[in-house]
């Protein structure tokens, strides 16, 4: 992870979606729910980020579903998907004193 | 089905054409083709919906849209309807669910990166070639000066030629710059992370006034070059002339026409809107003074033009003397004015609206015959007119 830097939402969602390899539209579908609705991902993006993962070797092809074309996670992809949720989770660790602080507060207030 | 074309705004002002074909929808024309200048339409119920342009990366299969890619866009509710090179437009209709293409704008910059850098790139080539064709193409024609009386020949006889090749030039390259300034200020915009506007104001009427109408204008100039090619007479040189043109029995040569380094006694004759023009070539062959021969520029200028001011392009074009000052005066009766090379073979003669640069060799190099070719001429113009 050293060399890594940190992921766009797009490129963590799409890996966290390829777990189960699946073709574009799938995806989509996917990271959808895995987002509670909160993220809607368009096709540009979607297809952007794929480019780039397959260039990186993050992800490969598996095969073709008519027009649409499978995708599923590598091992490369999968170590850099586990780098990046160790660096969101220490980031939210290192954030929970915010929590606390926030606790503080309000209980001064009252 | 009805069908028609319509203009389309510049080329990479994205939400500009994003407008304009929802806009025609609306009005019951729906895009079926985009061309380089032009879109086809064809007409349906007017409704409402979406149009988003894509540009196909170039790192992406070289631009080009993939089956894959396409699967994904239209499984989103896009439908695809027109491209051309790697700009794509997907139409969705108003009211169904299908997401914008990008959440983030610095996503859809990168889509542009490739396109921003070969329109810059090719911009600055391009500039860079003219730079260079320009004296190359000064050089071959001998020089600026012969050039320029070269171009303003041409501008007399077939004015279409030069004015398509200018307006071409000035319509591209105004076009190449518009086009790269566009999508350089597109990118800037989305990779600061600003939205593209989807409905914009106006629709590039700068690209659609200048860049369209100089193309249309260099259109109309082939359409005149073609004509004048059509009606554009050649061929033998009759026995009594056609034109204002002299032939060298008026000068005293009965003998029969032969042919000189393989060519024959020939008249060219065209019109433009500027002049009148006829290219004559005469040859004979007369025993023991060996080959005689008879070449005539002339022009009959149209009414606005004096051909005071075009006389010297007569000259410096030519093979020995090019300039008019190292040409002798000469009074001719009939004449408005004439020079000649003293001991030479070139004559220039103005009357009226007519010049004529003449080209006489019959060995004798005589400034004499030289007159009497002149004096002929000047015959010739006063029953012509």
């Amino acid at each position: 992870m050293s060399e890594q830097g940190p992921m766009t939402e797009a490129m963590y969602y799409i890996l966290l979606a390829l777990l189960h390899p699946g073709h574009g539209y799938g995806m989509m579908q996917r990271i959808k729910e895995l987002s509670g609705g909160r993220l809607v991902m368009g096709p540009g993006t979607l297809y952007g980020v794929l480019n780039r993962m397959l260039g990186d070797g993050w992800i490969v092809f598996t095969g073709e579903e008519g027009r649409r074309k499978n995708y599923a996670i590598t091992d490369e992809g999968r170590k850099a998907l586990l780098a990046e949720y160790d660096r969101l989770k220490r980031l939210v660790a290192d954030g929970e004193m915010l929590e606390e602080e926030c606790r503080r507060r309000e209980e001064d207030e009252i | 089905m009805k069908s028609k074309w319509k203009l389309h705004p510049g080329s990479y002002a994205l939400g500009e054409n994003e407008k304009f074909y929802g806009d025609m929808e609306a009005k019951g024309w729906r895009l079926v083709k985009r061309g380089a200048r032009w879109s086809k339409f064809q007409r349906t119920e007017p409704s409402r919906a979406r149009y988003r342009a894509e540009v196909v990366a170039l790192e992406e299969a070289g631009g080009d849209l993939s089956e894959g890619r396409l699967a994904v866009y239209e499984d989103c509710g896009w439908e695809h309807v027109a491209g051309r090179g790697v700009l794509h437009f997907f139409r969705a209709p108003e009211g169904t669910d299908a997401p914008e293409f990008y959440q983030d704008p610095r996503q859809q910059a990168e889509t542009l990166k490739g396109l921003r850098r070969r329109l810059a790139v090719s911009l600055v080539v391009s500039i860079l070639l003219l730079a260079l064709l320009v004296p190359v193409v000064v050089t071959v024609y001998g020089g600026t000066e012969s050039f320029l009386a070269r171009m303003r020949q041409l501008w007399l006889t077939a004015p279409g030629l030069p004015a398509f090749y200018c307006l071409l030039l000035f319509s591209e390259l105004f076009i190449s710059v518009l086009d790269a300034w566009q999508i350089g200020r597109t990118y800037n915009r989305l990779k600061k992370g600003i939205p593209l506007d989807h409905a914009p104001k106006g629709r590039g009427v700068l690209r659609l006034v200048l860049g369209n109408g100089l193309g249309w204008a260099a259109d109309l100039c082939l359409v005149l070059v073609a004509l004048q090619l059509v009606f554009m007479q050649r061929g033998d040189l009759p026995l009594e002339p056609d034109g204002p043109y002299i032939v060298l029995k008026d000068v005293g040569w009965e003998e029969d026409r032969s042919a000189f380094m393989g060519n024959d006694s020939e008249r060219e004759h065209t019109r433009s809107v500027f002049a009148g023009y006829w290219n004559v070539r005469e040859y004979l062959d007369y025993p023991d003074r060996g080959e005689i021969m008879l070449y005539q520029d002339v022009y009959r200028l149209s009414p606005w033009l004096d051909p005071m001011d075009w006389v010297r392009s007569l000259t410096a074009n030519q093979t020995f003397v090019k300039d008019l000052e190292e040409y002798t005066p000469v009074e001719i009766e009939g004449l408005d004015a004439a020079w000649l090379v003293e001991g030479g073979m070139e004559a220039v003669a103005v009357k009226g609206r007519m010049m004529a640069y003449i080209n006489y060799l019959d060995g004798a190099y005589s400034t004499e015959r030289l007159e009497a070719v002149l004096k002929a001429l000047s015959a010739r113009w006063n029953k012509y007119d």
